[in-house]
Order: C-alpha cells, then sequence, then structure tokens
C-alpha cells in the first residue's frame, strides 16, 4: 500500500488521488507555517533581541499587528488600511483600465495589421527590458508628485506585457475565420469586433490579470520612494520604524486580496465565455452566477416581448 | 457547343508561386453553372492555392479569375459573398452558437455597426436579429440539427460542426461553394450524411470540392480535376518547373450516366485517376523524369492551351 503510494508519488505526468492531492496542498502551508514559526522562535534564542520590533515577529505580536491595520489608528484617528487602500486602488485601477483599454486596441489591431506589427513590436521588445520604476524619474519631471506619476510608472510597466499577449492571441486566431467572415460580406471593423476580438476575450482577461500583481509592485514602489501616501508609502514607514509585526499581516492582507482578483477575473472569465474550455470543473460561485445571468437574460427578452407586443 | 455553356467560373492563365516556390503552373479552367466539381491531387500540389484564389483570399501571380455570378462577367478582386468556403476544420466561430454561427452572415449583410448599436436601444436591432435567427434555424433544422442550435462548436460533434459550417455559407445563397476537404476529419457514416447533403445541392450552386478520396471524388462529383507536380514540363519549353497542373479533366460517372451511380464505374474512374495523378515511386524520389502528358487524360472542359 505505502509503496504503491510512493510510486503514484513520483511517478512523471500522474495525477494524485483527490486524497493525496489535498493532503499535498495542505502539506505546503503547513511547512510555510513551520518554517515561519522557525524563523520567529529562532530570532529570539540566537539573535540579539531588540525589544519591541523584532525581525521576524510572532503570532502574538502579528496579531497585534492586524489589529492596528484593520481598527481605527489611536493617534491619527484614522483607518489605516482604509485610508490607503482608498488612495492605492483607485490609481491602480485608473491605470490598469486606461492601459487595458488603449493596449488591448493595439494588441488586437497588431495582430490583423502587419505594418502595426512592424510599427511597434520592435520598440516593445526595447521597452519591456526598462525597469518601469527606473522611469519614476521622467514621470516626476513631468508631473511632479501627482496621480498622473503613479499612473504613468504602472501604465509603463504592463503595457507591453498587455499588449504583447493580446497581439499574439489576436494573431492565432486563424486566417480561415477572418477570410470566412470576410466571404460572409464581414467589413474590416466587422471581422475585427466581432470575429477576433470575441474569440480572445479569455486571453485578453488573462493578460490583464497577469498584469495586475507587476502593477502592484509598480506602484507600491513609487509610492515607497516618491509618495506621501498610499500603501508603498505606509510600507516605507513601518519600515522605516521597523514595525515588521504590522508589515507581514498587511503583506499577508494584500495577497489575500490579490488571491481574491485572480479568483474574480477567472469567474469573469468562466461567465462572459461560457464557450471557452476550463481545466477546472464549475464551482458553486460559477452555478450561481450563470443562473444570474440566465435569469437576467430572460428578463429581457420579456422586456422585448412586451415591448414589440 | 462552346457557346451553349453556361461558364460560371472561368480561370484565364492562373498561376501562383510564393517568393521562388512555384506552386501552381499557368491553368485554363472553366467551371459549368451547377456543377460539382472534385478537385484531387498529392500534397502540396496546389489544390488549395486555387481554392483561396477563387474565394479571394489570394491573388493570382499571373492570369485573372472571371465570374459570372451578377448577370455579366467580372474579374475576381478580393472576397465576396458569391463564393461561399467552408474549410475542413469548419473554422466556426468559437464564441457563437451553432445557430448565431449561420446568422452572422445576414447580420453583418443586413445590418451595420452603427445601426446595431443604436438598435439595441430602440428594439428594431432585435427585430431583425429575430428573423435573422429564424432563417438560421430553418436551415439547421432542414440539416438535422434542430437539438443542436444553442451548442457551442466545442460541443458539437465533426460531422455537426461540418454541417453547422455548410449551412452558414448556404445561407448567404453563394453561386459559388468551395469546400476544401470538407469531410476530412469525419467518420464513415458522417462522411456519407454530408455527400448526401452535396448532391442534394447538384445543379443548384456550383460546388468545387477538394478531397483526398478518389472514390469520393468520382462518386460526388459531376467532373473531377487532378492536379499534379509531375507532368513532361521540359517538353512544352520550360527551363525550370513550373509549377503543378491539371493532368486529369474528366467527367464523372454521375454525371456521364445521368445520376445513375454505377459502383464498377466509380472504381475504374477512380484506379485510373490514381495511377494518373499521384506519382510513382522512382518519380518521387527524383530518379525518374515524369513523362506524363497534361493533355492526354484532359479531354473534357479544361483547354490544354493553359499549360503551354
Amino acid at each position: 500500500m505505502f509503496s504503491k503510494t510512493l510510486k503514484l508519488i513520483f511517478t512523471q505526468r500522474k495525477p494524485l488521488t483527490p486524497k493525496l492531492g489535498m493532503f499535498f496542498s495542505a502539506f505546503g502551508l503547513v511547512l510555510v507555517f513551520l518554517v515561519y514559526t522557525a524563523l520567529a522562535y529562532a530570532e529570539t534564542d540566537t539573535v540579539p533581541p531588540i525589544p519591541r520590533f523584532p525581525l521576524v515577529p510572532k503570532f502574538d505580536r502579528l496579531f497585534e499587528g492586524f489589529k492596528l491595520l484593520t481598527f481605527l489608528d489611536p493617534q491619527s484617528g484614522d483607518h489605516i488600511l482604509w485610508s490607503d487602500f482608498l488612495v492605492s486602488a483607485p490609481r491602480l485601477l485608473i491605470a490598469i483600465s486606461s492601459t487595458s483599454l488603449v493596449c488591448v486596441t493595439l494588441g488586437v489591431y497588431m495582430g490583423l495589421y502587419d505594418f502595426l506589427r512592424r510599427m511597434f513590436l520592435p520598440i516593445m521588445e526595447v521597452v519591456e527590458h526598462i525597469p518601469a520604476n527606473g522611469m519614476t524619474v521622467f514621470f516626476l519631471a513631468l508631473f511632479r508628485v501627482t496621480n498622473p506619476l503613479f499612473w504613468g510608472v504602472v501604465a509603463f510597466g504592463i503595457c507591453v506585457g498587455i499588449t504583447k499577449n493580446v497581439y499574439l492571441a489576436s494573431k492565432s486566431v486563424s486566417d480561415e475565420h477572418v477570410f470566412t467572415a470576410k466571404t460572409l460580406g464581414a467589413s474590416s471593423q466587422e471581422v475585427t469586433w466581432y470575429v477576433v476580438f470575441p474569440q480572445i476575450i479569455p486571453q485578453i482577461i488573462e493578460a490583464v490579470r497577469q498584469a495586475i500583481p507587476p502593477a502592484i509592485v509598480f506602484l507600491l514602489g513609487t509610492e515607497w520612494v516618491v509618495g506621501s501616501d498610499g500603501i508603498g508609502h505606509r510600507f516605507m514607514q513601518l519600515n522605516r520604524s521597523g514595525r515588521t509585526f504590522m508589515t507581514f499581516p498587511y503583506v499577508m492582507l494584500l495577497g489575500l486580496v490579490g488571491l481574491f482578483i485572480s479568483y474574480a477575473f477567472r469567474k469573469i472569465q468562466r461567465i462572459s465565455c461560457p464557450w471557452h474550455e476550463n481545466d477546472t470543473p464549475p464551482d458553486f460561485v460559477d452555478r450561481f452566477l450563470a443562473r444570474m445571468k440566465n435569469n437576467i437574460q430572460t428578463l429581457l427578452r420579456g422586456a422585448h416581448k412586451k415591448e414589440t407586443t | 457547343m462552346e457557346n451553349t455553356r453556361d461558364i460560371i467560373l472561368r480561370c484565364e492563365t492562373m498561376s501562383r508561386h510564393f517568393g521562388p516556390t512555384k506552386v501552381l503552373a499557368p491553368l485554363d479552367i472553366e467551371i459549368e453553372r451547377g456543377q460539382i466539381v472534385s478537385i484531387v491531387g498529392s500534397s502540396g500540389c496546389g489544390k488549395s492555392t486555387i481554392l483561396n484564389i477563387v474565394v479571394g483570399s489570394l491573388s493570382p501571380s499571373t492570369g485573372r479569375i472571371l465570374v459570372s455570378t451578377s448577370g455579366e462577367e467580372r474579374e475576381v478582386d478580393g472576397h465576396g459573398r458569391d463564393r461561399g468556403m467552408v474549410y475542413q476544420k469548419y473554422s466556426l466561430f468559437e464564441h457563437l452558437t451553432a445557430i448565431e454561427n449561420v446568422a452572422f452572415g445576414p447580420m453583418v449583410n443586413e445590418t451595420t455597426i452603427p445601426g446595431r448599436m443604436a438598435g439595441r436601444t430602440n428594439g428594431s436591432w432585435q427585430d431583425k436579429r429575430h428573423e435573422h435567427l429564424e432563417k438560421a434555424k430553418a436551415l439547421l433544422v432542414r440539416l438535422g440539427l434542430g437539438d443542436a442550435l444553442h451548442r457551442y462548436p466545442i460541443q458539437l460533434s465533426g460531422g455537426m460542426a461540418q454541417r453547422v459550417a455548410i449551412a452558414r455559407a448556404l445561407i448567404m445563397e453563394p453561386q459559388i461553394l468551395l469546400l476544401d476537404e470538407p469531410f476530412g476529419a469525419l467518420d464513415e457514416e458522417t462522411r456519407g450524411d454530408a455527400r448526401q447533403i452535396l448532391r442534394d445541392l447538384r445543379g443548384k450552386i456550383t460546388i468545387l470540392m477538394i478531397t483526398h478520396s478518389l472514390e469520393e471524388a468520382v462518386s460526388t462529383g459531376d467532373r473531377v480535376i487532378g492536379l499534379s507536380k509531375y507532368w513532361n514540363w521540359k517538353e512544352y519549353g520550360h527551363r525550370s518547373f513550373p509549377g503543378a497542373t491539371t493532368v486529369y479533366d474528366k467527367a464523372c460517372p454521375v454525371f456521364a450516366h445521368a445520376d445513375k451511380e454505377s459502383a464498377g464505374s466509380i472504381m475504374l474512374q477512380a484506379d485510373e485517376l490514381r495511377a494518373v495523378v499521384f506519382p510513382s515511386k522512382e518519380e518521387k524520389e527524383g530518379t525518374k523524369e515524369s513523362t506524363l502528358d497534361p493533355k492526354t487524360h484532359c479531354p473534357f472542359w479544361q483547354k490544354p492551351r493553359g499549360v503551354l
């Protein structure tokens, strides 16, 4: 029995049983927990302790930090997490949405028109090797410390990734689809927006999803260096005062938010593209969203019928 | 005799090369209205190139294509709704259901983008849309797909997808239907059904069909054209290989015997076709030059002067 399980575990490309799969997922989490605990306790024993703020705080200190973040700050009267979020989230949202709008349009057209590919692809090959935070000085000179500075850095950092992914997706739509649409009488714009664009929506959603983590890094980096508010600026303050017991829960919360955004994007992809093949079976959220979508469609159809009669 | 033929498609000294690679030698082909023409040949002999030129996806390197689909003969310049195309891999739009795929043509033809956008608010678009979907539904039901109207292409079997692709082309009422290996991915039973769909269209629209099955070419078509890269081009004065040409062009049993299919005659013609169109092992390896004269097996419509 044991040798059989071992053989299954170490056989390449062989999927584990559901129970074994869950065991290894839980084991990964336990491993991280154990390493953290070991580091937290080892520091107290071996490194000369800094009485207030140890580098790797123990769990009681983490909990205290979490409380400080999520409840009102007694000194400023601010809700730290919420006030930071209200500053950084709009910056991120505006930068990602406007960049996506431009880059998706450009990427779709680059996959269809060779002159655009030749115009922009070489520039992108260069730009993608420039670290976005290195451009902070340029945007600082241009916009001073205003929101456009943050939008600019984030946009610079993610534009190539989104455009290239969308371009590749647009290019992968076969010539046969394009030619078929043309034989059916579609104009160039109809081929672009009724044939190519809808077919690559899953890849577009994925491209934007993949751009979010680097966008957060670029925003936080810029806020850290030049910002006077926002999550990055808060990190800089906490780091200066050595309050790792507050930084760690903050980072963990950011990770959870990232996980939620990623999950939400996958759900959007599934609900908006039911024709797209998915690796994972639908969960209860998918079923709920699908039911909602059907209900809305039925309602709209009913309203139209009523209007026509 | 020549004047009584109703020619719908005329290829005049049509050739095609891709860079230095010569694919098609100058060809003269005439297709009569309502015919089903099978095109056969080994891989890389330019069968798909001919269809792509006729549909307007490629332009010929020399010569021109003339179609008589709107009363008078005109030169092909790009795509047009008078010529429909169905590919081997169906090329259904993945994001549309079967019925939406079929209704796509009427949608783009009878409405405009601004009209569709404005119509979403005032309801006129929905009425037009309803009309298109009803038309598509009727066609799909006729092709036996009444149960699969709202399925996406990934939910359709190969045979179903192929029928949807044919319906999508037919809804536009093209005068010339081009089929690039339409039954290549189908099992034997489904192929039979699909062939029957084509036979039902005989005389109504002109069909050019590429196929790898010689028996299918002979049994479905009124006429079969065989292309080959192996022919006696040096004897025609060419210094270098000019590309593939038509080495076989004959009426098929169905056409020749007034719709009476004869298994024997089909097999005989398929064997003849096999011997002419496919090269011998020595010819393939280049150890022996082909002595095949294109004129020998082209007594039908094709004018042999095209290869000269």
